[in-house]
């Protein structure tokens, strides 16, 4: 039986082959646990940014006269943790950062020695999943300072932020971005907002900054970047409080 | 037999007890339609939920509770069940029940999430369903193109844009007349103008303001936040574009149901059209 190929059959034939071929690729490079058809969109829009996003291009930066100065904010405003108010009523003074997982020198840094690293402030739009945005003024270290200051070891893939903050279902926020966004430029963890030491309902004392991605990105209250080489570990295995609990995808580029 | 191959059709005409049926919808149309509905139904259906999580638009970059909006859904919450007053100038519609920041609306518990509600599974179906649109747009408009059908039943033909045939058709239109005869087989102009509006026009305008909402899109490609006037102006735009796709989905619905509404359905689904000669 001889099957005669139209020049058309080739092309769709091809068109299909390439799709099925990119769709399985980007399923493979997912790092969170598919449990469903969502989770196969979330692993095509996070290979197709990641193409998007290959040069580490810069967000646009706004002028100082647009920055919102009462900065608006969602999720866990006040958080109600015992050790969290003792730590607020002393400045942060007792607060510190901490690095750690598959790196070779784990650290530890108070806010004064994270203030005292060369610091860089970026004018930005804030944007919510739930809608809203707003433009501030953060300002903090760069993720990747941190992260060379503590050294790589080999097999690290994504980054974890461990907060402080107890969420409803009695467990503490935490989020995670793979190693490619966490050395854009623009990564921060901040400490100041506006000029002023970052307000409580914005995530004092530490925040994420990951402005190629939506709001539930950047954690607030850091105290914990935990580098790793899976999510899997983390959590339920999919990467985040919002992952988790709350049906949400992992990839936070839209 | 192609939908233009008239001779047949004529002769059928010649004989008033005859209709014939004559397949009309290749496979990738009636496939790519039904796909597109389901994937704009969700599309709107999830929309609605993100919407009503902060029922408010705006214009420019900047939106939150504090600024001022264009359009607004406001909550009173003095009395129980709070009412919803959806405002928009000066204008004021008590919407109580439909719309409005969730979750204690009758409407919304009705359509709630099999398991009930989770902001970000709304988020995860939209973006899932917009895939599903997006490629289906994409070989819809390779099939178009490639298929011929762009060129032999979309676009207008000669004489189709004069004047006094717009007039003619704008009156049978207003009149809801079924179109019978070789005239059914064939687009009229004003479908011709609406199917190129919304394939050409409406669809990429709504795909272009929703990436404009996502930050790793406009940190590769910041213009569009300059084609759309900012983040919140995308935001909504995206909300009247997608407004408008509901227009088109009740307009097209409505004239399935004068056209013939069993007949059409057949046609979308089997391919298979049938044509009643012209009244005698």
């Amino acid at each position: 039986m001889s099957v005669k190929l139209s020049r058309r059959m080739v092309i769709q034939g091809a068109l299909l082959g390439g799709a099925l071929g990119g769709l399985g690729l980007a399923v493979n490079r997912y790092p969170a646990r598919i449990r469903n058809l969502y989770d196969v969109a979330d692993a095509l829009n996070y290979s197709v940014h990641d193409l998007l996003l290959s040069g580490q291009p810069l967000v646009r930066e706004y002028s100082q006269s647009q920055i919102v100065m009462d900065f608006p904010t969602s999720g866990v405003t006040a958080p109600r943790d015992e050790r969290y108010q003792l730590l607020k009523e002393t400045g942060f003074e007792d607060w510190g950062l901490t690095v750690d997982g598959l790196v070779d020198n784990p650290q530890r840094l108070s806010l004064a020695e994270l203030r005292a690293l060369p610091a860089q402030t970026q004018v930005t739009l804030h944007t919510c999943d739930e809608g809203w945005s707003a433009i501030g003024a953060w300002t903090g270290v760069p993720l990747t300072t941190l992260l060379n200051r503590a050294g790589l070891r080999p097999g690290a893939r994504y980054v974890v932020f461990h907060c402080m903050d107890t969420q409803y279902n009695q467990l503490p926020y935490y989020e995670s971005i793979d190693l490619f966004a966490a050395s854009h430029p623009q990564t921060i963890l901040a400490y100041a907002l506006n000029g002023g030491p970052l307000p409580e309902k914005n995530g004092a004392p530490l925040r994420l900054r990951i402005e190629t991605q939506i709001g539930y990105k950047h954690a607030k209250f850091v105290e914990r970047v935990e580098v790793v080489d899976s999510l899997r570990q983390i959590g339920e295995g999919r990467g985040g409080w919002w992952e988790d609990w709350n049906g949400a995808v992992w990839y936070a580029g839209l | 037999m192609s939908p233009t191959d008239n001779s047949t059709l004529g002769n059928a005409g010649t004989n008033a007890k005859d209709s014939i049926v004559y397949k009309r919808f290749p496979l990738s149309t009636r496939v790519l339609h039904w796909s597109s509905a389901i994937a704009i139904l969700t599309l709107l259906w999830s929309g609605f939920w993100i919407f009503n999580i902060h029922p408010r638009l705006y214009w420019g970059d900047v939106g939150y509770f504090g600024s001022p909006a264009v359009a607004e859904i406001v909550a009173d919450t003095s009395t129980d069940p709070a009412q919803m007053s959806l405002k928009l100038g000066s204008l004021s519609v008590n919407v109580t029940g439909i719309m409005g920041r969730v979750n204690t609306q009758p409407f919304v518990r009705v359509f709630n999430f099999p398991g009930g509600f989770q902001f970000g599974g709304t988020r995860a179906l939209h973006f899932t369903a917009a895939w599903v649109l997006v490629l289906s747009w994409l070989y819809y408009v390779y099939h178009l193109i490639s298929s011929g059908r762009l060129k032999n039943t979309w676009l207008p033909g000669r004489g189709e844009l004069r004047l006094e045939n717009l007039g003619r058709e704008l009156i049978s239109h207003l009149k809801l007349r079924r179109v019978r005869g070789e005239a059914a087989t064939r687009y009229n102009i004003f479908q011709k103008i609406t199917y190129l509006a919304v394939m050409f026009v409406l669809l990429p305008l709504v795909f272009l303001t929703g990436l404009t909402m996502a930050n790793s899109v406009t940190t590769a490609w910041p213009f569009l936040l300059d084609l759309f006037g900012g983040r919140q102006s995308a935001r909504t735009l995206h909300f009247v574009f997608a407004s408008l796709t509901v227009l088109f989905i009740l307009v097209h619905v409505l004239q399935v149901f004068v056209a013939g509404f069993f007949n059409h359905l057949r046609a979308m689904i089997t391919g298979r059209f049938r044509v009643t000669p012209e009244s005698q």
